[in-house]
């Protein structure tokens, strides 16, 4: 993973250009048994997301989460909007009271004015962006599906993968880079738009109590989302190793957990940079809440979760003694592609279209290899 | 081998008050555990027919001092009849030491408990939300594992109360309109993907429906007032009860009072702030919902160093 990626020949790779005959079509699930996860790993769709994986990882590294969207390409702008609209929405649409299971029936109200918000604004966009208004629904769908369910009133990882690949259809389509001046999107323009899609919907889980989807409990990493954790190591990984690296002969230990967690000098860097154990500490998840993702998903959890932390989010905690965050950030990569990307319970409902994610064997030579890590499922 | 097994029988009453403890038993104790239990479960028939008072359990997901605090409130075993409705094991820290503590207490309280199977008793489940990982964490390797999942084949898939009270951990199925079909399934296998055993641990209510429906779970199905309505009627029964979902104040009742849900977690997964309950079916057939909330162990209890979750492998 420390070799670079030249991320302009690898995107071509797995998406070489528009075909003007392209055939869009609305995304339909095409997993419908575990045996069907193979071919999945086969995919395009698979591939791509292999792709995106790498190359929001690639951009984000050594960057802030930026602040507000100045200066952020009109495309990304236009994307966010989309985002802080749906936000909006759950201002207009109070929780309900009344005698109910879990989850809030004022999501479902939500829900589908959302979808119809994400409609009309995404083909706007994509008019402004004068691509062929067929593909509309095929990526809408993608930003409707990562809204959580609406039978279920649940949220979790296989959403949170559906805004992945919704973002992946925007840069596909060419939404967010800017072909004028020729300036692609940045590591600021990612993390403002994943930024922002975390905002929404941790108000959407809290506002409307959604359930955990699927959760693994103590032995999962978070009972929502997993994409925050590998964007936000990313952002921090390199600089400690660089300098560092040499000195430090010894492997980094899984099991060295800090003893005491509070000394928070040694929770920073001599670069001013949160370590892994910077989790335990309050004031420097305050700090970095807001320009990392990864800190920005622990204060989450800090806020919805009781008890002590060791308690309620072990796998978090026993990753907080690894060293180094590019350790942390290829150990996410790879629980991601087997926790996620490698369960039929999560991907089974995953939306496979004409053009953007299509079920068919992925044929490029040489593309492959490219793909970082690959699957390795246990 | 153990001080806890002589002369080829188990100490059950040692292993329980160790168990209350939360003390781990040896490997060996709890294989010979699952023998013993399998032994027992075989001859127990897919629809069991128990006399109230009972107490009813729902989802407990290794949750094992709400366990212990659902016994302070609902009285201790065999002072308390209990019927447990599945879902034992996954997602908290103690599936091991709930799974172990109630199959002592089956073996101890043979007619006094009574364990229904849920859809996480199965390989295919516990294997990916948290019990293979315990196992393995705990005890070092899988063994344990095994013989649950196992002796999870032989758990009983449903209950009947008095003749009244149909409980299951999931709900109904459009395979199933007479409980006599549940009788005839061989149900000494792993939980298939589809068919009536599935989906009566797989099922949910739909309080908008009127009929059966897809479910989003990927198993099971959706079943709505008419089908409750029709299967009590043919069944000649006035009230299903089930687990599988979390509720809010812990327990949930629909259909004009044709349907309970039993929730016994509380405080889900540390985060969803819910109650938890245990419903008492009286002598007279009322039913009385026990609500409690998380025990206060939960707040005490300090995790030692040697749990290590097998998730860390990813880090190495």
């Amino acid at each position: 993973m420390t070799e670079p990626i030249d991320l302009a020949s690898y995107r071509k790779a797995v998406f070489p250009h528009l075909p003007p005959d392209a055939r869009f079509s609305a995304p339909e699930k095409r997993i419908h048994i575990s045996e069907d996860l193979r071919f999945f790993h086969s995919t395009t769709a698979y591939a791509r997301i292999q792709f995106l994986l790498n190359y929001v990882s690639e951009l984000v590294s050594k960057v802030d989460a930026p602040g507000s969207a100045d200066g952020l390409l009109p495309g990304v702008q236009s994307v966010a909007a989309v985002l802080d609209r749906l936000a909006g929405v759950v201002d207009e649409v109070p929780p309900v009271s009344g005698p109910r299971r879990f989850g809030n029936p004022a999501y479902k109200t939500w829900y589908h004015r959302a979808e119809t918000e994400i409609l009309t604004m995404v083909g706007e966009i994509i008019e402004a962006r004068s691509v062929t208004l067929d593909a509309k629904d095929e990526l809408a769908a993608y930003l409707i599906a990562a809204l959580g369910s609406v039978q279920r009133l649940d949220f979790g990882t296989g959403h949170e993968l559906s805004f992945l690949a919704f973002f992946g259809g925007c840069l596909f389509l060419g939404l967010l880079d800017d072909e004028k001046s020729g300036t692609s999107v940045s590591g600021e323009d990612i993390l403002w738009i994943f930024s922002r899609y975390f905002k929404m919907v941790r108000k959407v889980i809290t506002t409307y109590s959604l359930e955990p989807a699927g959760s693994h409990g103590v032995w999962g990493l978070d009972d929502h989302f997993h994409l925050p954790y590998i964007l936000g190591s990313a952002q921090l990984r390199g600089v400690e190793e660089k300098f560092e690296g040499e000195n430090a002969a010894a492997k980094p230990k899984v099991s060295s957990r800090p003893s005491r967690p509070s000394k928070a000098p040694s929770m920073m860097s001599v670069y001013g940079m949160p370590r892994p154990s910077a989790v335990m500490s309050m004031e420097i998840i305050n700090d970095f809440k807001e320009k990392n993702m990864y800190f920005g998903a622990i204060a989450f959890i800090y806020q919805v979760k009781k008890g002590p932390f060791f308690e309620h989010s072990p796998v978090l905690y026993d990753i907080s003694g690894v060293q180094y965050w590019v350790k942390v950030h290829s150990g996410l990569l790879k629980m991601y592609n087997a926790e996620v990307l490698g369960k039929f319970p999560v991907v089974q409902h995953f939306g496979f279209g004409g053009v953007l994610y299509p079920w068919a064997e992925f044929a490029a030579a040489g593309a492959a290899a490219a793909g970082g890590t690959g699957d390795k499922s246990r | 081998m153990s001080d806890l097994i002589s002369g080829g029988s188990i100490d059950l009453d040692s292993c329980i008050e160790r168990l209350y403890r939360r003390e781990k038993l040896a490997e060996s104790v709890v294989e010979a555990l699952c023998t013993k239990a399998k032994e027992l479960l075989i001859k127990e028939s897919n629809v069991i027919h128990i006399k109230a008072p009972v107490s009813v359990v729902g989802d407990i997901h290794g949750q094992f001092f709400d366990l212990i605090e659902l016994f302070r409130v609902g009285g201790f075993p065999p002072n308390t009849n209990y019927l447990f409705l599945g879902d034992y094991v996954d997602r908290g820290y103690f599936s091991i030491e709930t799974m172990t503590l109630l199959t002592c207490l089956k073996l101890r309280y043979p007619n006094r408990i009574y364990l229904v199977r849920g859809n996480h008793e199965s390989r295919g489940i516990s294997q990916n939300y948290g019990f293979y990982s315990e196992c393995k964490a705990k005890y070092g390797n899988v063994n344990v594992w095994n013989c649950f999942t196992d002796m999870f084949d032989y758990l009983t898939l449903s209950v009947v109360i008095d003749d009244r009270i149909f409980c299951i951990h999931g709900g109904l199925s459009p395979n199933v309109h007479s409980i006599d079909q549940i009788k005839v399934v061989d149900r000494f296998k792993e939980i298939p993907h589809e068919g009536p055993m599935a989906d009566l641990v797989w099922s949910d209510p739909d309080p908008e429906k009127e009929d059966f429906g897809i479910s989003t779970r990927g198993a099971g199905y959706t079943f709505g007032a008419e089908i409750v309505k029709k299967f009590l009627h043919v069944n000649d029964m006035v009230h299903i009860l089930r687990a599988h979902q979390l509720c809010e104040q812990g327990f949930q009742v629909l259909f004009d009072d044709r349907l309970s849900t039993v929730w016994s977690a509380p405080n889900y997964c540390y985060r969803c702030g819910n109650l938890a309950s245990v419903l008492e079916v009286s002598a007279t057939g009322e039913r009385f919902f026990n609500v409690f909330d998380a025990a206060p162990e939960n707040e005490e209890y300090r995790q030692q160093q040697e749990q290590h979750n097998t998730m860390t492998e990813y880090f190495l």
